[in-house]
């Protein structure tokens, strides 16, 4: 037979496109139920439609609407600005629908993180190499899951754009530390000049970071109102999850207009309809990445309101203000570098005892009355960052939960048992 | 109003005193803590210490004359000096010192120019560190050898007669009468030498590397002798700092030993004044407080009184300028 | 040597090289002093009529080590004594006479006049020193009144050769035996007292009278100093007039000092309190807005600083007059010792060693770049 003559795909490859499809399906009906649950809720409000119509829009709409090429990265220590300051996009890769974990479950170890499982699932639903398509992938190996995240990729089929691995100094604070990030982030530098195909100067990046600094203004000004119960979690997070949806620019507009309407709102309703025997709660742990706010809806169920987090996906999804006094290229990328670095408080680091500062720390105590420690099952880091915190915070009389649970929703009833004990430990509001 | 806008117009209107107010016949007298140089015609107020080596009213005097007015003059001199450091700490050289001002002004021009600034190694920050207790100890000495007979009496007021700030300062102001060569006797002409050769040094540094003059003033190494009363200080809660190194990379001096980032979780949760003081090239700036974006790891006190404390909302603020420095 | 070495070499190097290639060394300033002075000649005036006898006295420069006042050199107070009603510098005033100390202290000066006082009807006593080579005028510091010749420069002034002395010019450089010193009269007139100036030559004043001693008596008067530089002598360059430090006066109150300066010649003025009995009141007067008085003197009144540097210039006028002041209540206590001591400088050029000065300046600046540009990666200025 011609080798130029197409040949019929084969079974396999058939069952696995149809498989596809359908987890493609269940998969966009999660999104769909999630966001109708959300402007079901009484607390809706129009400003908030701009950020759910991001999240339910097919990842190549928006792509094609950013209209630049976009770069993904797993995790938040690779400097965004640099990559924006380079004309790209860049795009962070989470899984939040249980339905794609199916899809990549059988080609995985057994206990895995399930956020990155359903991103791999995920990954394997969309059209990587047209329409869905990436230019790189930045891999910080920030955990054993992302250091082998290529192998895993393979295992699931997936033919990865071009990857760049970024490996982050374990030990923050030691001497050499601040040298090897800087490394990196000019390596990373380097890698996407040779994507571009463009050199940036100081200019380039010093605008790039004013860019985000705006963001961060509007953002911060966001956990402001969160910490006066203005804002709920779930919507707070609703809005950090869209972020890398659109271009920074537009969606700071849209934070900047959500921030007006909330504060022109009648003071007297300090929180929104939620209910007034809530208690505030500290929720840290593994990220929540939409439309998995399982843990999230459980809270509001058991009358417990987040006031503070501490996930990479919601208040730290920004590092905070990157503060420049060298002007220069070296001086702003060592200050982007050093921000992203020393600022991130993953416990992926043998000296992380500073993250263990946020929940001791006796300016932040008084806002809430217990802590949330969400663990996903298979995040060894987070599970032993729990097991570090606990004693910490019981030593000030902080009341302290671990929950351990996955993207299932099995455990839900569960989960909502002792979440509402929790709260009844805290006291009546 | 943030701090750092505050002390920007400090910063400027004391340039304007300090440099100029002598013409107007005001004078803020002789025992200002901050580098106002006498040698500047029209000076609205001068600097601890030339009457510190001064034949006067300091080291040079005359022990016969220690106990009469010229004494008690000297001591009250002493004592207000003691009494401002005590007030404001070392924040006179970050929010006061016309020489200081002078080089925030030639940091931004390099900044404007996009030059990196130069990171010195931790050994030539400590060899610089060297010079500055030289010059203080020099400043010291040399003013009772001459009361003992033992120098040259042209070595009056021997940092003066070196110092940087004697020659540029009076040049800003469009007077170029120190930058002569004199060649009176080789005391003096060596003293002129130095002085220009050192001053052409500073100007160079200061401009490569932000208060670099401040890594060698004997007058912060001399006010942060006084650390112990100081009511204007730094505090930390070391309990809240997350390491993030924002405060580290504001420091106009990079103090990288400072207490900001100390690591020590061995102190007590309780909020304590982790810093009695400032680090000695401390500039008081408060820098470092502004740019702390954790809720009250480190704030400022005056006496008993918590004045401020770093917060997350209060960083946002500062962004509102395109750029901190 | 690979270019590295040599730029710190050169940078090393620069200042010593660059200071030779500058500036005048003192020698040079010594040898000006020495040479003959070239506006003698120009100048040509009747001469005033020699005094019948006069006699000088003065002692030297009184070292730091015997001054009762701390390590200051300082030229200690001259005593003239112009024996003679005729004398060219006519009568004085004496209602203000005064000791130059404390009455309770006898100064060298006033050891001198003492002895002079015993001499005064010793008609040998020129004689004596003549016949013993000037050894016993030496000793007393005395100068025969044969050496007086008038000066053809100015016409009340008297020109002497000393025969030996110590007088130390500028506080460095003495003046030589055989030098012309010219006692001068003052063409200034003030307060009725007359002034006598003494300069080792032509182009600058070494010394101010401080007192006057007429009849045997001590007069004192106001102490004015004058400064006569050299008008456009044009080969020599400008002098920068060194550190001279006035003797110790005794001033009552008010006391003044003026001086004589080229217009746009600088003063920087020091005054220091030694009796510190008594703060001095002075007014600070405003440094740039000069006034007028009747007698066309400026009148300049300064801080209550004991310490003072003050500055001025003085543009148009050529006379700067600093005034003292008793605090209120306190003037009729003791008299109040001060020195002043002064530099004056020419801004009207660049001087040689301000050219100098400049260039060093440039070029270390220069220097110091280039070594930082070549060290970059060492100042962390580069990868």
């Amino acid at each position: 037979m011609p080798s130029n003559i197409p040949q019929a795909p084969s079974n396999a490859i058939l069952r696995l496109q149809a498989r596809r499809d359908k987890i493609s399906q269940l998969a966009a009906n999660e999104i769909k139920t999630k966001i109708e649950s959300l402007k079901a809720r009484p607390d809706y409000k129009i400003e908030y439609s701009y950020f759910l119509d991001l999240l339910s829009a097919p990842l190549a709409s928006r792509l094609a609407a950013i209209n630049k090429p976009a770069v993904a990265f797993l995790c938040q220590v690779a400097p965004l600005e640099l990559i924006e300051a380079h004309g790209l996009h860049p795009y962070r890769l989470f899984g939040g629908h249980h339905a794609s974990e199916r899809l990549s479950a059988p080609n995985l170890p057994a206990v895995m993180c399930p956020m990155l499982r359903s991103l791999l699932g995920h990954l394997m639903t969309l059209d990587l190499g047209g329409d869905d398509s990436f230019k790189a992938l930045i891999i910080p190996t920030m955990c054993d899951w992302t250091v082998k995240f290529d192998s895993l990729s393979n295992l699931c089929g997936l033919k990865l754009p071009k990857v760049h691995l970024m490996d982050p100094s374990r030990v923050k604070n030691s001497p050499q530390a601040p040298k090897r990030w800087l490394g990196e982030t000019s390596s990373l530098n380097k890698f996407l000049e040779s994507l571009s195909g463009r050199k940036i100067g100081p200019r380039e990046l010093s605008r790039a970071i004013e860019t985000y600094q705006e963001a961060y203004l509007g953002f911060s000004q966001l956990i402001d109102l969160k910490r006066k119960l203005r804002l709920p979690q779930i919507w707070f997070s609703v809005i950090a999850s869209s972020f890398y949806l659109d271009t920074v620019q537009n969606w700071t507009k849209a934070v900047k207009g959500l921030l007006a309407a909330l504060c022109l709102k009648d003071k007297i309703e300090t929180n929104d309809g939620h209910n007034k025997k809530s208690q505030n709660v500290f929720l840290a742990g593994s990220p929540i990445f939409f439309p998995n706010f399982k843990m999230l809806d459980l809270l509001e169920e058991a009358g417990l309101m987040v006031v503070i987090d501490d996930l990479c996906s919601s208040e730290r999804l920004l590092p905070g203000p990157v503060f420049i006094t060298d002007h220069s290229f070296y001086g702003l990328l060592t200050a982007l570098s050093q921000r992203y670095h020393l600022g991130c408080l993953c416990p992926t680091f043998a000296d992380h005892h500073h993250a263990v500062n946020k929940f001791t720390n006796i300016f932040i105590n008084p806002i809430f009355k217990g802590i949330i420690f969400h663990v996903l099952k298979g995040c060894h880091l987070f599970d032993l960052k729990s097991l570090a915190v606990e004693p910490n915070v019981k030593e000030l009389g902080i009341k302290f939960l671990r929950v351990e649970t996955d993207y299932a929703k099995e455990d839900a009833n569960t989960l909502l048992t002792r979440l509402e004990a929790f709260g009844s430990s805290l006291g009546v509001a | 109003m943030t701090i750092r806008m505050l002390r920007l117009i400090s910063q400027h209107v004391f340039f304007f005193i300090l440099t100029f107010s002598g013409r107007l016949g005001i004078s803020l007298g002789p025992s200002l803590p901050c580098l106002s140089c006498p040698y500047v015609t029209g000076c609205g107020g001068v600097c601890y210490l030339r009457m510190l080596q001064s034949p006067m009213g300091g080291l040079g005097m005359n022990l016969a004359v220690l106990f009469t007015q010229r004494g008690l003059q000297a001591l009250a001199a002493f004592g207000l000096f003691v009494v401002l450091v005590a007030l404001f700490g070392q924040s006179w050289c970050g929010w006061t010192c016309p020489f200081g001002l002078l080089q925030d002004y030639a940091a931004r021009l390099r900044n404007k120019l996009r030059i990196r600034e130069a990171i010195l190694s931790d050994r030539a920050m400590f060899t610089i560190k060297i010079f500055k207790c030289i010059f203080f100890v020099y400043l010291l000495i040399i003013p009772v050898l001459i009361t003992l007979g033992l120098a040259h009496s042209d070595l009056t007021l021997p940092y003066c007669a070196i110092c940087p700030v004697k020659l540029i300062m009076p040049l800003i102001t469009g007077d170029p009468t120190y930058l002569n060569l004199d060649f009176t006797n080789s005391v003096l002409l060596t003293e002129s030498v130095v002085l220009i050769v050192f001053s052409g040094l500073v100007l160079v540094g200061m401009f490569f590397k932000t208060r670099f003059f401040c890594l060698i003033c004997p007058m912060s190494l001399l006010i942060s002798l006084f650390r112990p009363i100081f009511l204007l200080r730094l505090i930390k809660e070391p309990a809240a700092c997350l390491g993030c190194g924002n405060c580290r990379r504001v420091c106009p001096t990079t103090i990288d030993k400072s207490a900001p980032l100390s690591n020590d979780l061995k102190l007590s949760t309780k909020h304590i004044d982790a810093v009695r003081g400032f680090a000695k090239s401390c500039q008081g700036c408060f820098n470092c407080a502004q740019c702390c974006s954790t809720e009250g790891s480190l704030g400022i006190k005056f006496g008993p009184k918590v004045i401020f404390r770093a917060s997350r909302s209060y960083a946002a603020k500062l962004l509102k300028r395109k750029s901190f420095h | 040597m690979s270019f590295k070495a040599a730029l710190v070499i050169l940078f090393l190097a620069w200042p010593c090289a660059g200071v030779s290639w500058a500036g005048a060394p003192v020698e040079a300033i010594e040898v000006m002093a020495k040479a003959p002075a070239l506006v003698m000649a120009e100048a040509s005036v009747a001469t005033p009529k020699a005094p019948a006898d006069l006699k000088l006295a003065w002692w030297s420069l009184v070292k730091s080590e015997h001054s009762p006042f701390g390590p200051y050199d300082y030229f200690s107070a001259r005593l003239f004594r112009l024996t003679g009603p005729n004398g060219p510098l006519g009568p004085a005033d004496t209602e203000n006479s005064e000791k130059p100390y404390p009455p309770d202290h006898e100064g060298p000066g006033e050891a001198i006049a003492r002895k002079l006082d015993d001499r005064q009807n010793d008609p040998q006593y020129d004689q004596k020193v003549d016949q013993e080579g000037g050894q016993k005028g030496d000793q007393d510091g005395l100068i025969s009144h044969k050496n007086l010749i008038a000066s053809p420069l100015r016409p009340n002034s008297l020109q002497v050769v000393l025969k030996k002395s110590d007088l130390t010019l500028m506080g460095h450089r003495p003046v030589a035996a055989g030098e012309p010193v010219y006692i001068e009269a003052s063409p200034l007139v003030h307060d009725g007292a007359w002034y006598v100036f003494i300069k080792a030559d032509s182009q600058c004043v070494i010394d101010v009278l401080s007192s006057l001693v007429i009849g045997g008596n001590t007069v004192y008067a106001q102490t004015k100093a004058s400064l006569y530089p050299p008008k456009a002598v044009s080969n020599s360059p400008p002098l920068k007039l060194d550190r001279v430090n006035w003797p110790i006066l005794t001033v009552k109150s008010p006391a003044r000092a003026a001086f004589r300066m080229l217009a746009g010649s600088k003063l920087i003025l020091e005054a220091k309190d030694y009796r510190q009995e008594s703060l001095m009141v002075l007014d600070y007067g405003s440094f740039n807005k000069l006034s007028v008085n009747d007698s066309d003197l400026i009148e300049y009144f300064v801080s209550d600083d004991p310490l003072l540097n003050l500055s001025g210039y003085s543009k148009s006028k050529e006379i700067v007059l600093f005034s003292l002041l008793r605090p209120k209540g306190r003037e009729a206590q003791n008299p109040v010792l001060v020195s002043f001591s002064f530099e004056v400088f020419r801004n009207q050029a660049i001087h040689a060693s301000q050219k100098g000065a400049v260039w060093l300046f440039i070029v270390t600046v220069v220097l110091a770049f280039l070594l930082t540009l070549v060290y970059r990666r060492r100042f962390g200025l580069d990868d």
